[in-house]
């Protein structure tokens, strides 16, 4: 069965419909046992999920537009609900401290130093600049989804706990990564210095 | 919050990688993202558009680990 067969037995009806359904619930499955089984730590139950992807796949089937494969299309609304689910679930056993704000926020920098000499100044003071970025550079939102990222929450999972949107809260993360690093390099601090104090 | 050594490698890594060219976003990303796949499943040249999905995943470590997780799925079943 072709690619396009597949699309087009998928809006007929009858036999052809369910045996093209089966097909693609069959494809759905392969993928996404291959690809998200384990990811995040978390057990994937993949016919849970593939049912769930079938049902909005066929409620969508008039928003496939043929800009990719329709199994790539039907796979891509699959893994996003797949990894979604995964994610809400890793999520429950991720600390809540970064979205505490009894402490405005903060997020402290402070590394247990084992160099000697010129290495463990270098470092000092980039540390030290640092944290004049964060504490005088990034709002307290751009410093709460930073910490929650940092803690190893996602953007969605940061969106979720915020009541906010993913596209949101990833602006929030980047604006701030963009800050800190033109404030570092404004002080003349780049990538490769930083790996030779770190080295 | 107090950040381990690990939290503050990661911070510095995120920061000296940040691009300001990504206007993408997320949302933006996902639309595309099926024509994203195609495009590197069959070994196209990318468009403007894709260059865009392209920068906003090297960017975006959530779209990114949604994105490895689709080809890997996708090749599974090529």
């Amino acid at each position: 069965m072709s690619e396009d067969d597949l699309f087009e037995r998928i809006q007929s009806a009858g036999q052809e419909r369910e045996d093209a359904i089966v097909s693609l619930r069959g494809m759905l499955l392969r993928g996404l046992s291959k690809s998200l089984n384990n990811r995040y730590g978390q057990p994937f139950f993949a016919e849970d999920i593939v049912q769930e992807a079938l049902m909005k796949i066929l409620d969508s089937l008039d928003q496939f537009e043929g800009r990719s494969k329709f199994t790539t299309w039907a796979m891509t609304i699959a893994n996003r609900i797949g990894i979604s689910a995964l994610r809400r679930k890793y999520h429950q056993d991720v600390s809540m401290e970064a979205f505490r704000d009894n402490d405005g926020s903060r997020i402290e920098i402070a590394i247990a130093e084992e160099s000697d000499g010129s290495a463990l100044e270098d470092r000092e003071a980039l540390i030290a600049k640092l944290q004049l970025l964060i504490d005088s550079e990034l709002s307290a939102k751009q410093r709460m989804a930073m910490r929650a990222f940092l803690a190893g929450y996602s953007t969605d999972g940061i969106a979720e706990r915020t009541q906010s949107n993913r596209n949101a809260v990833y602006k929030l993360i980047h604006d701030a990564r963009v800050k800190l690093r033109e404030g570092l390099e404004r002080s003349g601090i780049t990538a490769d210095y930083v790996s030779t104090i770190f080295a | 919050m107090r950040l381990d050594s690990r939290q503050f490698s990661e911070l510095i890594k995120l920061s000296f990688t940040a691009v300001k060219s990504d206007t993408l976003g997320c949302d933006g990303c996902y639309e595309m993202m099926d024509q994203f796949a195609q495009a590197n499943l069959d070994r196209v040249e990318l468009s403007d558009a894709m260059r865009l999905v392209r920068t906003h995943i090297e960017q975006c470590k959530c779209c990114r680990d949604e994105y490895q997780s689709l080809l890997t799925a996708l090749r599974e079943v090529a």
